[in-house]
């Protein structure tokens, strides 16, 4: 599904340049549940980013469905983005002036989709997500564990392949992180989405499929 | 994308609403230089119903007394015979300059206000109609247009009405779709010791004495009778010539004109004279309507700049605030060019909201009448270029915030704090 071949990413500052990612190979299956952990600063967004075509490699490759992303243009790249990859974020990243189901919509502004469509998506996409009766909330009205599932409604709604995840309970307490990754689960095993997920914690990246280990921008087995 | 961004600006009205009211004022303002302008340019482009070239007025000032008698028995009045002589004597004088096609008397100066006026009246109904009173030929010699019957002639002398020509609006107010020659238009209605008669012989197209940037207004003119009638209108002690050029270089001619008319001035009890082309008093009449126009529209153009400034700033403030936002966007699936049509439709719709909140405080002007000039065709226009005007503006000033907007790296927006 996702596949990185050598992959390396500097980020240049005035005067420091921080290798991030140094020659990554990593291979992604279709409708796997993959974690990524590590310390911090040890490159876990870097390589989720670059997942998600939210950044280009330095050097190396990246393929998505066997296709080499590298030398897209930034349009196609968006595309791809809107159409394959769904990101769910620590912070949720939530519009605040929106409520629940105008945030939910967002992705499916980007492609020709009507609006009574776009309605129909968002609310079956929150109830997915159980937040059938929070449709005209707004964020600022939800708890942390409520907005996240938004966020997740949001990342579904346009029924990617892939979902990405960038610690997505680290902001959350431990029941609340359990109900996100129930719903991540379900995603994996009931749609056959790839979910790739970042977390520092032990025991949810336990109850991925597998688990891959990174420290200082190298993957250790 | 247009429903969205209307739900989002919506709910952003109260972080809005400092934008939105600047947009309001300059909305108001824009509307009211906009109205101006149309207004004016309408006017010009009516015609004014005879031609300035060639034209020159003399107007003498003589020292002869009025007489206070003139305020009552007005009919029978003859104006004194000193002037009557003064007047025949400066025409002679005049005829003969070289280039003189024709002299005619005239009691008013085009391209200015003021003038004599009087009361139309005819089966109830009053109109307010200024009066020119001319010399046989007048009319047609500076280029107007009759539509129906003739100019006066001497044959009306000596009866208990004038003969007046009048406007075709003064013959549409009075008599709408009904026979107009021959009938009668009296100065008031009753039939007091004032009460003046006048016959209508014809009615001609237009004529807009006070220039182009005038209302038009309804007009009568009347054969100048040199007795009775000048005196009604108190015109005693002065009189106007009107003189027709032919081929002369401007500068000469009046040259020549002030030589003869110092000569006259020597032997005569004149006081002062003046000399007026038409042309001159027509270019004195553009200055003296454009150059407020264009004062107030130096005016507005700076505070469309300030608030144009003003605008961008906020808007770009705005875009930096949503950084994080636009990272979101991105992430979502946004280009970069779906990010900055975002921003700038957000603009053009907060411009909405101001059109119709201004729409909502113009509309009164029509409505209540208020505005006299600011009639519905007129109201409509001006809203239509205004509220164009007021949306490429917003949409001016968002283009490098939007521009910006694009080149936020989704990566780093999504880390901004």
């Amino acid at each position: 599904m996702i596949e990185l071949k050598d992959t390396c990413k500097t980020y240049q500052t005035k005067n420091i340049e921080t290798l991030a990612l140094r020659g990554i190979s990593l291979q992604i299956e279709k409708s796997e549940f993959v974690s990524i952990m590590g310390p911090s600063g040890c490159g876990k967004s870097t390589l989720l980013h670059i997942m998600g075509l939210l950044a280009r490699p330095g050097e190396g490759a990246v393929y998505l469905e066997g296709e080499k992303i590298n030398s897209y243009r930034d349009k196609d790249v968006a595309r791809l983005r809107n159409q394959k990859i769904g990101f769910v974020f620590q912070s949720y990243n939530l519009i605040p002036d929106l409520n629940v189901i105008d945030n939910v919509e967002i992705p499916l502004l980007y492609r020709s989709v009507s609006g009574k469509e776009r309605r129909k998506l968002a609310a079956e996409a929150l109830e997915k997500v159980g937040l059938s009766a929070r449709l005209r909330h707004f964020p600022t009205e939800l708890s942390g564990g409520q907005q996240q599932r938004v966020a997740i409604a949001r990342a579904i709604v346009g029924r990617p392949k892939i979902l990405l995840a960038d610690e997505p309970t680290g902001n959350l307490d431990s029941k609340m992180g359990d109900e996100i990754m129930d719903i991540l689960e379900d995603l994996q095993q009931l749609e056959n989405t790839t979910v790739v997920m970042v977390t520092h914690d032990e025991e949810k990246a336990r109850r991925c499929q597998r688990i891959v280990r990174m420290f200082d921008g190298q993957l250790v087995h | 994308m247009i429903r969205h961004i209307f739900t989002m600006m919506w709910n952003r009205k109260k972080s809005n609403s400092l934008i939105l009211l600047e947009l309001i004022v300059t909305f108001l303002v824009m509307f009211s230089l906009i109205a101006l302008l149309i207004y004016n340019f309408r006017l010009f482009n009516l015609p004014i119903g005879f031609t300035a070239n060639d034209n020159w007025t003399i107007t003498i000032d003589t020292d002869e007394p009025l007489d206070s008698n003139v305020f009552t028995g007005l009919r029978e009045y003859t104006e004194p015979t000193a002037i009557i002589n003064i007047r025949d004597e400066a025409m002679q004088v005049l005829r003969q300059i070289n280039g003189v096609k024709a002299l005619h008397t005239i009691n008013s100066l085009p391209f200015t206000t003021g003038g004599l006026t009087t009361g139309a009246y005819r089966n109830g109904q009053t109109e307010f109609v200024g009066v020119m009173l001319v010399s046989e030929g007048m009319p047609a010699d500076i280029g107007m247009k009759l539509i129906e019957g003739n100019w006066f002639s001497q044959e009306d002398t000596g009866q208990d009405w004038r003969s007046a020509v009048i406007s075709k609006s003064l013959r549409d107010s009075l008599f709408g779709n009904e026979p107009v020659l021959g009938e009668e238009i009296t100065s008031t209605p009753s039939s007091n010791a004032n009460l003046r008669r006048y016959r209508v012989v014809g009615v001609f197209d237009q004529f807009r004495k006070e220039g182009e940037f005038a209302e038009p207004r309804h007009y009568m003119f009347l054969r100048d009778p040199l007795i009775g009638e000048r005196a009604a209108f108190n015109l005693l002690s002065s009189f106007s010539l009107l003189m027709i050029t032919e081929g002369v270089n401007s500068g000469e001619f009046e040259q020549q004109l002030y030589t003869n008319l110092s000569a006259l001035q020597s032997s005569l009890p004149i006081v002062r004279f003046s000399i007026n082309p038409w042309e001159r008093l027509q270019r004195e009449h553009y200055i003296e309507n454009v150059s407020p126009i264009i004062a107030m529209g130096i005016v507005v153009a700076f505070m469309i700049m300030l608030v144009g400034f003003g605008l961008f700033g906020v808007l770009w403030q705005n875009v930096i605030q949503r950084t994080r936002e636009m990272g979101v966007r991105r992430a979502l699936g946004a280009t970069g060019s779906s990010v900055r049509k975002q921003i700038t439709l957000e603009m053009v719709v907060l411009g909405l909201f101001a059109v119709a909140i201004g729409f909502v405080i113009v509309v009164q002007l029509p409505i209540s009448g208020y505005v006299e000039a600011l009639e519905w065709s007129l109201f409509w226009s001006s809203l239509v270029v205004s509220s164009i005007s007021l949306l490429c503006l917003c949409a001016v000033c968002s283009l490098y915030p939007s521009w910006s907007a694009t080149k936020v790296d989704p990566v780093e927006a999504l880390h901004y704090e």
